[in-house]
């Protein structure tokens, strides 16, 4: 029998990368959202991936990159066009993801997995999604990542 | 040198039937500038990862000639790309690439494709056939791309920012392909019809 999927390898992700929890980012001064996708490959032919879009109240936003096996001595920033992230906030509220829960049937077989967090004060929620299985409302907000923030889910190959 | 010749404006667009741009581009009195010819490249990545992790392009390219290339901070708008490029034609392949893997680059990726260059207008139009698919590309002025865009009837086609080597990676992974490289040997008996 399979194991049954938690995500938690996922989940874990961005402490294991060495970024700060997504909550005390969220909760800092001056930032208005947090909006943070992780990216998890199992063939382990490209390097897994956070991006973390930090809005701040200032109207400023930047994404924040970390991939597995790079050194984060200097962190990846990559400026964000409000109108991009604009459109996937839209997405995202035409999908309800606030109540939006996991796509069902996860596995540990999934090619890939991502896991896409919405961060604002104390309030935090995700879904993992497997983004080569296109269900809807999931195939949306994969559509929606895939055309407004290329850079977030940008696929580094890993050679052996 | 004058700036402008460092920045790279094009669009990238997914066309699965290239003959009917063919047509297009002769009915449009287009030049065939460079014939179809086929082309090795490879991408390389620095030695603690982070220069494809930024989207820099650090690429080594073999068709009739040897260019080393290097491409960064690109901006987007319409579809439309942006980016500083940077280009050297240099006269040996195998050396340039002991060159950069004696200063610490590693192989990120190789990647071929078949490309047929023409001139349409001020815009450069050429067509890619990659393992993976078929894609129109235009390099000009915006004015020039949106042009030739629309006389040659590509205004429908999906426009795509990543680079050959983004599409590929995503392609790879989504699809679970099982190819190491993008290149043609890797891809016979693969058949890619999600693209």
């Amino acid at each position: 029998m399979n194991m049954p999927f938690d995500g938690s390898d996922v989940y874990l992700l961005a402490n294991r990368l060495g970024l700060p929890d997504i909550e005390r980012v969220a909760a800092g001064a001056g930032v208005m959202s947090v909006l943070q996708i992780t990216a998890y490959y199992a063939s382990r032919r490209v390097r897994h991936t956070v991006a973390r879009v930090i809005e701040h109240q200032s109207g400023a936003i930047e994404m924040r990159l970390a991939y597995e096996g790079v050194s984060l001595e200097k962190p990846i920033r990559l400026p964000v066009e409000n109108d991009n992230l604009e459109k996937i906030q839209a997405v995202l509220l035409e999908a309800r993801f606030g109540k939006l829960g996991d796509q069902a049937n996860l596995s540990y077989d999934e090619r890939s997995i991502w896991l896409i967090q919405q961060a604002a004060g104390a309030h935090v929620h995700g879904i993992l999604v497997a983004p080569h299985r296109p269900e809807l409302p999931y195939a949306t907000i994969v559509n929606a990542i895939d055309a407004y923030l290329p850079e977030a889910i940008r696929e580094v190959p890993l050679r052996s | 040198m004058k700036n402008d010749k460092l920045q790279e404006t094009e669009v990238k667009l997914h066309s699965p039937d290239l003959a009917i741009v063919r047509d297009a581009l002769e009915a449009a009195g287009a030049r065939l500038s460079k014939p179809r010819v086929f082309e090795r490249n490879l991408r390389y990545d620095s030695a603690d990862g982070t220069l494809m992790a930024r989207g820099v392009v650090l690429r080594l390219r073999q068709d009739e000639a040897v260019k080393l290339t290097y491409k960064d901070n690109a901006s987007i708008a319409d579809g439309i790309v942006s980016r500083f490029e940077a280009e050297v034609e240099v006269s040996d392949f195998d050396t340039m690439d002991v060159i950069l893997r004696r200063l610490g680059y590693r192989l990120g990726l190789i990647y071929e494709k078949y490309r047929t260059t023409y001139e349409l207008d001020g815009a450069e139009v050429v067509l890619d056939e990659l393992p993976y698919g078929n894609f129109t590309e235009i390099e000009g002025d915006v004015a020039a791309i949106e042009r030739a865009v629309a006389v040659l009837g590509l205004g429908g086609c999906r426009r795509m920012t990543g680079s050959y080597t983004d599409i590929f990676l995503r392609l790879r992974e989504r699809l679970g392909l099982d190819v190491e490289d993008c290149t043609f040997d890797e891809f016979v008996g693969v058949d890619v019809e999600e693209m």
